[in-house]
């Protein structure tokens, strides 16, 4: 039987690591994670998009060939800042090879985003702005339609403030 | 002297890897081009920096580009060209045309300044998609230094970047303007890459990156090392190449024509519905 995940992991941290550090760059204070399959938060999909049982938290998604009908959704809240989050996506399968993915936000196209090239793991994409107490879907689709055998994957999303 | 016992020590390591004998093999690293001289002139940490910058902020060092280049992955057996013109001053604008050199299949893709399209003519249809307005690039961001951009978590592990946003929608041909993963992915840690030299690519002055790879490139596409040639004057990816164990390319971004600031075919950016094409209607949103 498939392990449940955690979907909503809001992770505080200190901003304090940051004078120890050689490069100038900014510590986080909040992360706010969405997975696939989430148990807090609500997940959809639309065509045929196939469990797999590996990824963060234990599994993720496919969707087999392109195809830009094909969406998978994550939907939820947050109630910690209002302004702009860095969102990353969790992609850690091999057979993520949509070069061509778009990522929307309440229906409307946010980036583009090459899963092709993405490493495994964590991939930061874009700054989204999020106002607290407001509910917002994002959605993943292939893109890719030189290539129909190209597979794009969900995983967990996330947004680090 | 650290620094330079370092440099050393891998330019050392690139030779040995580019004498190795290859099976199938299609490219190494020259390793003629890697030489010690130029490279330890070039090496400081502001050149790397300098280097960088110009890549994370390439877009707002051109205000039109058109070109061509060609993109190869082996482990997903992926291979295509690419078309592409953009338009960053006034109203940002993008097309791009890619044709798989495997199948022979095409697909369009077009920004305008408002909505994004898609033409799929394999199957004779296309999407119109809106594009969000309501949010725009962080102010913040903009014209930030790279590595102000890294964020931590809560081990001060370098666990991502601030990415700015793609006012023109570029799709396909970001791979090679503002390819935002190369940048922050390949180059994060200064220690595990180096400046080895200057080259003229396409007629631009290049300079010329070689280093190593994280396991996170290893795991997904089997690449250890990479070699990149970046425009020296505006950070655009003129080349990149990743390389596995033996010293063949497992992946490439290779510009094969590239023109900056000189005339578009605005037509290309008109999002004008093919003829006797279907339309792929947007799907509403799930209830929630």
């Amino acid at each position: 039987m498939r392990i449940k995940k955690l979907v909503l992991g809001i992770l505080l941290t200190s901003g304090l690591l940051l004078s120890s550090t050689a490069f100038s760059t900014s510590a986080f204070a909040d992360s706010v994670v969405v997975d696939n399959d989430s148990k807090t938060y609500t997940n959809a999909h639309d065509g045929s998009w196939t469990p797999l049982s590996s990824g963060n938290y234990g599994d993720s998604e496919i969707h087999y060939n392109n195809d830009p009908n094909a969406y998978y959704y994550w939907i939820f809240s947050q109630s910690l800042h209002t302004g702009y989050w860095q969102m990353k996506v969790y992609l850690s399968n091999s057979a993520f090879t949509n070069t061509l993915t778009e990522y929307d936000k309440n229906g409307s196209a946010q980036f583009y985003y090459n899963q092709n090239s993405a490493p495994y793991g964590w991939s930061p994409t874009n700054s989204e702005y999020l106002s607290t107490g407001t509910k917002y879907t994002f959605a993943v689709r292939g893109m890719a339609a030189n290539d129909y055998s190209q597979d794009t994957g969900a995983d967990s999303i996330g947004f680090d403030w | 002297m650290k620094k330079n016992k370092r440099l050393l020590t891998y330019l050392c390591a690139t030779r040995v890897l580019a004498g190795a004998t290859l099976i199938g093999a299609t490219t190494v690293i020259p390793k003629e081009k890697i030489e010690v001289s130029a490279a330890s002139e070039t090496n400081s940490e502001i050149q790397k920096e300098d280097i960088q910058n110009k890549m994370a902020n390439s877009i707002d060092n051109f205000s039109y580009a058109k070109g061509s280049y060609r993109y190869f992955a082996e482990f997903s057996n992926t291979d295509y060209t690419v078309d592409f013109q953009v338009r960053l001053k006034g109203q940002p604008a993008s097309y791009s045309k890619s044709h798989n050199l495997k199948t022979g299949t095409e697909f369009e893709n077009k920004f305008d300044g408002n909505n994004v399209m898609g033409i799929l003519h394999a199957d004779k249809t296309y999407y119109i998609n809106s594009v969000d307005k309501e949010n725009p690039e962080d102010p913040a961001v903009k014209g930030k230094l790279a590595k102000q951009r890294y964020i931590k978590d809560s081990k001060g592990n370098i666990n991502g970047a601030v990415y700015r946003h793609d006012p023109a929608f570029m799709g396909m041909a970001s791979e090679i303007l503002f390819n935002q993963n190369i940048i922050f992915g390949f180059l994060q840690d200064y220690s595990k890459w180096d400046i080895v030299g200057h080259e003229d690519y396409l007629g631009y002055d290049s300079t010329v990156l070689a280093g190593q790879l994280s396991e996170g490139y290893k795991i997904k596409q089997g690449a250890t090392t990479f070699k990149m040639w970046v425009d020296s004057k505006t950070g655009i990816l003129l080349k990149s190449e990743a390389y596995n164990e033996n010293n063949e390319v497992v992946f490439s971004i290779t510009c094969t024509d590239l023109k900056l600031n000189g005339t578009l075919d605005d037509n290309k950016f008109k999002l004008e519905k093919p003829v006797n094409y279907k339309e792929l209607e947007s799907k509403p949103l799930p209830k929630q």
